[in-house]
């Protein structure tokens, strides 16, 4: 019960008052937050903590992989031989990443949102996953927002990307081959369906996630993906 | 300020002769008032519109083109979308003509930033080939073209009808992500 209590405060500050919290700051900022993130860059696993079922590896198992070497990246060699596949494989990256660089695994304790140590496994889990599923559907239908492997050293930004590009890796047969079109909402606020939907339901939905991009989007910590199946 | 004058007087010109183009859809009137409906549910249940328009495609495309205006806003949000006829008729006119679509060339290449969000959509298939709009998916946002692509385009679309609509094989496109976004 504390912990729940100390959880929703935390929540409450880092979305409603951004000079009380780095969790609002645009991502790109100087925020001093990539000194929250883990030293070794590694998860602990929490006690307790269901991971959902998923043929994606719990976040500490990529972490720990090494798929998340800095050899990842635009000139992406991971995949295979192909070089349409890596050029794919680069595109679904790109597109992951300029979809979901907002967007946070829920935590598992109050701590700053872009300390990877205090990411709830299960969720963060879910992000990579709706982040493979970008990435797939990346290669059915190419209007998605993409962006560049960041250039900087910005360490926030380079591990969305490597994030991303993981996701992208992984990307394969996960989704069914109809699910070509994707919605991002925060429940309750703004738009909850995407005019192109013409009312149908979503398919699945991955989430609820922190969004601290704003914009069409509102900012806030119940952020889902909205899959959609046979839309036409 | 000179060039931005030349600018202004060349798009008022061809303003002009977009609006001389327009289409007469005097014969169809009977049918108006199921294009008017498809604007006014285009939120809610444009797809039983969308097909009602289907059954007189020749019809529908005559006021839809003539609806194609030049639109002011750079971005539209998907509330702000549904008001703005031009980016529903064109939408309208690519399901009903089976994907067709029209492009536009930027003349002055100052007007898009291809670094900005609204330059990297809309400059995708290259300075030449500049749609009117294009929509961000995942946030059902639109984009718009600067007004001299959206000129060359509604005057593709008004050539297209005094030329072809009428023996024209209207068909619907199949897909959302053809006549959409």
């Amino acid at each position: 019960m504390e912990k729940h209590m100390a959880l929703n405060d935390w929540f409450s500050q880092l979305f409603a008052d951004p000079k009380q919290s780095g969790g609002n700051i645009p991502l790109g900022a100087n925020t001093g937050a990539r000194q929250n993130l883990g030293v070794n860059g590694l998860l602990t696993e929490t006690p307790g903590v269901a991971l959902v079922s998923s043929p994606y590896p719990v976040v500490p198992s990529i972490l720990n992989s090494g798929l998340l070497s800095p050899s990842l990246g635009d000139n992406d060699r991971g995949g295979p031989s192909d070089g349409t596949s890596q050029l794919s494989s680069n595109m679904g990256a790109k597109g992951a990443f300029g979809e979901t660089r907002g967007l946070y695994p829920q935590p598992s304790f109050p701590s700053s949102i872009y300390n990877m140590d205090g990411w709830d496994p299960a969720s963060a889990t879910n992000l990579n996953m709706a982040r493979t599923w970008l990435a797939e559907v990346q290669k059915r239908n190419h209007t998605m927002k993409y962006v560049d492997k960041p250039s900087g050293s910005n360490t926030i930004e380079n591990n969305q990307w490597q994030l991303a590009a993981t996701a992208a890796k992984n990307a394969s047969n996960l989704s069914p081959a109809d699910v070509r079109n994707f919605f991002i909402r925060q429940d309750g606020v703004g738009p909850q369906a995407p005019g192109w939907s013409g009312g149908s339901k979503p398919y699945k939905s991955f989430g609820p996630f922190l969004n601290t991009g704003g914009g069409d989007v509102p900012r806030g910590k119940n952020t889902y993906i909205d899959f959609y199946k046979g839309v036409k | 300020v000179k060039s931005c004058l030349l600018i202004l007087a060349g798009i008022f010109l061809i303003a002009s002769q977009a609006d001389a183009g327009q289409p007469d859809c005097s014969q169809f009137k009977a049918f108006k008032g199921t294009v008017d409906h498809y604007y006014k549910v285009v939120r809610t249940d444009f797809r039983p519109a969308m097909n009602g328009m289907s059954n007189f495609p020749l019809a529908a495309s005559c006021f839809l083109v003539r609806d194609l205006k030049q639109v002011s806003q750079k971005r539209l949000r998907t509330e702000q979308t549904d008001s703005v006829k031009s980016i529903w008729a064109l939408r309208g006119l690519r399901y009903l003509t089976n994907c067709k679509d029209f492009r536009g060339r930027l003349i002055h290449e100052e007007l898009l930033d291809p670094k900005g969000d609204r330059g990297e959509y809309l400059l995708r298939d290259g300075a030449d080939k500049v749609p009117f709009f294009r929509t961000w998916m995942s946030h059902d946002t639109s984009v718009v073209a600067p007004a001299e692509v959206q000129q060359q385009i509604i005057s593709e679309w008004q050539d297209w009808y005094a030329s072809e609509a009428a023996t024209f094989s209207f068909q619907q496109c199949a897909s959302v992500n053809d006549w959409y976004f």
